[in-house]
């Protein structure tokens, strides 16, 4: 009989061993769109430091040349200039800066707040669940819109006043996520098996509960940074976003509609950086679903 | 010997199934040879991922295609080709010549029609009668499998496991087909309603002229039903027979494994004796006999080439190369 | 000289409330097992078997009854005085795809009861802890930086028992321990069980809806309908004198790998099992009996020791004799 080693038994040999993590990051990189999506944010996010080093706020963004006043994209204008001047590539890039900001910091904090809350609502059911959830749909039901012109009225505009407003519609749809996710993993076997091996209930969320449910969390990051971009924009459209002169593309949208005959670059540029940021990040989104998504039995 | 083909319902020569996946390719069929003789029941017994499932879905050419592939091989459906069907003639043979029932009840009905409608549904898919005919002949076929008629206009929710279980097999055989593929159709129910759902099988099989396809890995249900036994490991066919050959007279040392694991009934305390080791990785693609790692018979030829399978007697026919020595036999010692 | 036993019940019971009305789950069960010995709780699904599994390890609480450990009774611990016992007592659960995070390596799903309760002060301790479970359980070490998802069912299971052993406890509840593998790794699984018991004087209690499986095992039986302990003797007993009307159902109803002239004919149990939402008080098997009388319907039948150590919950069974009358030829007019 030949000898034959126990090794060949199976294909797992190499033991190349990847996480759910790094099988996730394997399967995201398989798609274009997200690599898309990704390569532009990141050119976005490079352009929007960077700016802040090359171009000096006072001389090059805000600073007006009547004299340069209204032309079209050129060499020496890459986007051309507003209708006071200003060279509008510069704006565009100093602009990602507001968006960028204001899109990720209230998700970020919407996140924090929204995950705990809905952890708990999640996790404890019950009265908990109910009283966090009724006030979640009160907040949920409010248009956003209303809520910013309710804390900017009273707080002024100001970039940090509109990032909160826009930061209580953000929390809100994350305690729903995050409670349909933890309620589905509250059932599974492991987290009863961490009960039968003793570990304590806040032990149980933090380390088994919460890791596990963020797979829809993850997801609603990426595509609420682009629907808050839009908000934030559409608000300072209105006005009560961020202040002028500073570059945020929604208010050069706005300024430029006088000139919308004449020199619509004005404003078809701003409108497109808006569109290709929020593009890619549902690229992204819409690849981190596909990846996440638990097709993990062979 | 010239009636052959016409003796068989079903015959499959060599057939090769893999899944393109983007983690790898997985082989799924390597090379199975079957044949069902007409009017006869064939158990195919196998563990997870020998591929049986795989296999009843080439049959009626349901491997979903992407990601699965047939790549080679030949299936004949009472002597007509299956893989050289066009659509048509595929939906025209599906539900109506050829039945399937899947394993789970909860998942095989539609939870928003009833099940009259969904009886009725495949017989006038394949028949032209009126809806009032094919709603009565709905309620022949849930008397048929032991259900009350008053409950054709009931929801599946409605019904237990079993019972779902017994509506599925009214769907498959509402129009009367000559052949039956049933994947594992009672693991899903608990012992006692598989007691009856069997005995129902066996009760159906019986009046009609069917042949069946029963894929499971139960050994005793394979006993209850079956008159030809096919054992299958790593996408291919190892021993097959009637059942009192591969039962009673064991040819592969894989079946002797497989009757070897199972706590018996009937000698308690004696100590299990499982096969060492697993089955092959799908994903590999395996040189000479798929089973010779856990083997100890091995020899080097079994490494480098795959043995056919070999005719020892008109019904029962082995996959191992130990055959060429006449005189071998297994000496019931598969852990060495 | 009787041996306090490591486990007794008595009278537990846990009822759900649904909108339905109330769901009788597991009703006044009672049994003891001795150390170093196996119960099999055997039943069909809706028995109750997972329930009283859980309601021993305090993973819910009874609604009545009382649990002893070891002589002590805990039905009224609290979660915080349970947890040192939540060492000396654990679970292995039925399947092997969810009972373990995805997100932990072999090495941290093992070694996280040993960190948990501290047993173990460096990292190596830890390490060479896991590494031996590992050995102890079958797992080779070059697995312990992998993920389950990596792995197949059997190796998962491995790794569900070797977490079971980590706290050296002295009971483990088997829930379907092997009912999600393949025939070939379910034996693997049952001698490494088997022998573990042997080596580290472990008791068992064995939950299971595979009856080859369970004599295999155990060195008494249980079998629950509907929440309640139909039937109890030791193992040989039940599957040579079976008494209750269900138990003998079961027994018929499993199919038998056997060709050829022995095999007998079965004698099939009908209809299906009840709700068991608002049950009336009268015999639950009743409806399904084939041997029911005027008696069963009249009250719920309790368990009696119609024999040296083999307990029988049915009105019509007072003696051995009895049961044999309920038999198919008894019922021919």
């Amino acid at each position: 009989m030949v000898d034959i080693s126990i090794n060949s038994i199976s294909g797992e040999q190499e033991l190349k061993s990847r996480s759910l993590g790094q099988e996730t990051l394997r399967r995201l990189l398989k798609n274009k769109g997200a690599i898309i999506g990704m390569l532009f944010l990141l050119i976005l996010i490079i352009a929007a430091v960077l700016s802040g080093f090359i171009y000096d706020y006072d001389t090059d963004v805000i600073s007006q040349n009547i004299g340069e006043r209204l032309q079209w994209p050129s060499r020496a204008h890459i986007f051309g200039t507003d209708e006071l001047g200003r060279d509008i590539f510069i704006r565009i890039l100093y602009g990602a800066r507001y968006s960028l900001t204001i899109g990720s910091g209230s998700v970020l904090i919407g996140l924090i707040v929204g995950v705990i809350f809905g952890s708990i609502a999640g996790f404890y059911g019950g009265m908990v669940d109910q009283v966090i959830m009724r006030t979640n749909d009160i907040l949920y039901a409010v248009p956003n819109i209303m809520i910013a012109v309710v804390i900017v009225s009273l707080l002024g505009t100001s970039t940090f006043n509109l990032l909160l407003a826009l930061c209580v519609s953000a929390s809100s749809s994350f305690v729903r996520i995050a409670r349909a996710s933890v309620m589905t993993i509250r059932g599974q076997e492991y987290i009863e098996s961490a009960y039968a091996m003793g570990l304590p209930t806040w032990k149980i969320i933090l380390k088994h509960v919460i890791p596990n449910s963020l797979s829809p969390i993850i997801v609603q990051v990426t595509l609420l940074i682009g629907t808050t971009i839009i908000s934030a924009s559409s608000l300072s459209f209105l006005g009560i976003g961020v202040p002028s002169p500073a570059p945020e593309w929604g208010a050069m949208l706005s300024a430029g509609r006088s000139q919308i005959r004449n020199a619509s670059y004005i404003c078809v540029i701003p409108g497109l950086a808006i569109m290709f940021t929020v593009l890619a990040l549902n690229l992204l989104g819409d690849g981190l679903r596909d990846a996440l998504d638990p097709k993990l039995k062979k | 010997m010239a009636d052959e083909k016409m003796d068989y319902m079903l015959e499959v020569k060599d057939l090769k199934v893999q899944y393109n996946t983007d983690a790898g390719i997985v082989y799924a069929v390597n090379g199975l040879d079957l044949c069902i003789t007409s009017k006869k029941t064939l158990g195919l017994v196998g563990e997870t991922g020998a591929g049986k499932t795989t296999t009843a879905l080439s049959i009626l050419n349901l491997v979903p295609n992407p990601p699965g592939k047939i790549t080679s091989g030949e299936i004949f459906l009472a002597g007509k080709s299956v893989l050289g069907m066009n659509i048509n003639e595929l939906e025209k043979m599906r539900g109506n010549e050829v039945a399937m029932i899947f394993q789970d009840p909860m998942t095989a009905l539609n939870p928003v029609m009833t099940v009259g409608d969904q009886i009725a549904e495949s017989i006038m898919l394949h028949n032209k009668v009126s809806e009032t005919e094919s709603m009565s002949r709905a309620k022949e076929m849930l008397r048929l499998v032991g259900i009350d008629e008053g409950r054709i206009h009931d929801y599946p929710h409605q019904f237990s496991g079993g019972m779902r279980q017994r509506v599925v097999i009214a769907i498959a055989l509402a129009c009367h087909p000559k052949f039956l593929i049933a994947d594992e159709p009672t693991t899903a129910l608990d012992v006692t309603i598989q007691a009856q759902v069997l005995e129902l099988i066996k009760q159906l099989i019986a009046k009609s002229d069917m042949s069946v396809l029963l894929i499971t890995h139960d050994l005793g249900v394979v006993a209850e039903i079956c008159d030809e036994v096919a054992v299958m490991y790593s996408g291919r066919i190892v021993e097959k027979g009637t059942a009192d050959d591969v039962f009673n007279h064991i040819l592969h040392v894989y079946t002797e494994g497989l009757f070897n694991s199972l706590p018996n009934l009937r000698k308690r305390g004696e100590e299990l004796r499982p096969i060492k080791g697993m089955m092959p990785n799908p994903m590999e693609k395996i040189v000479g006999c798929s089973f010779a790692p856990r083997c100890p018979y091995a020899t080097k030829r079994c490494l480098s080439e795959i043995p056919a399978l070999r005719k020892m007697s008109d019904t029962h026919f082995v996959a191992c190369h130990a055959y060429d020595d006449k005189t071998f036999t297994l000496k019931g010692n598969i852990n060495g | 000289m009787a041996e306090s036993p490591i486990l007794k019940v008595e009278n537990l019971t846990k009822y759900f409330h649904t909108p339905r009305g109330l769901l009788h789950a597991v009703d006044d069960v009672n049994f003891s097992i001795n150390k170093g010995k196996t119960l099999g709780i055997v039943g069909e699904s809706g028995c109750g078997k997972s329930t009283t599994g859980r309601l021993i390890l305090k993973l819910t609480n009874p609604t009545r009854g009382k649990i002893f450990f070891e002589g002590n009774d805990i039905s009224d611990y609290s979660v915080s005085k349970m947890r040192p016992l939540r060492s000396e007592m654990q679970m292995i659960f039925q399947d092997p795809f969810s009972s373990l995070d995805p997100r932990q390596s072999v090495m941290q799903l093992i070694s996280e009861p040993i960190i948990e309760y501290k047993l173990l002060r460096s990292k190596q301790e830890v390490e060479k802890r896991t590494l031996e479970l590992m050995d102890i359980v079958g797992l080779a070490s070059r697995y312990m930086n992998t993920y389950p998802h990596e792995l197949d069912g059997g190796r998962r299971q491995r790794i569900g028992v070797a977490r079971a052993l980590a706290l050296n406890p002295k009971l483990i509840v088997c829930d379907e321990p092997v009912s999600a593998l393949d025939v070939s790794i379910q034996a693997q699984i049952l001698n490494l069980l088997k022998n573990l018991q042997k080596d580290m004087f472990l008791t068992y209690v064995f939950i299971t809806h595979n009856l080859s499986v369970v004599k295999y095992f155990s060195d008494d039986i249980a079998v629950m309908y509907l929440g309640q302990l139909v039937e109890k003797a030791p193992s040989e007993i039940i599957f040579q004198r079976p008494m209750h009307p269900y138990t003998k159902a079961l027994l018929a109803a499993v199919p038998v790998p056997v060709v050829g002239k022995d095999r007998s004919v079965r004698q099939l149990i009908r209809g299906e099992i009840t709700s068991p939402v608002n049950l009336p008080d009268e015999c639950r098997f009743a409806n399904r009996c084939d041997y029911c009388a005027a008696i069963c319907r009249e009250r719920n039948p309790l368990l009696r020791e119609v024999e040296p150590n083999h307990f029988v919950a049915c009105a019509r069974v007072a003696n051995p004799e009895d049961a044999y009358l309920l038999s198919p030829a008894a019922l021919k007019p």
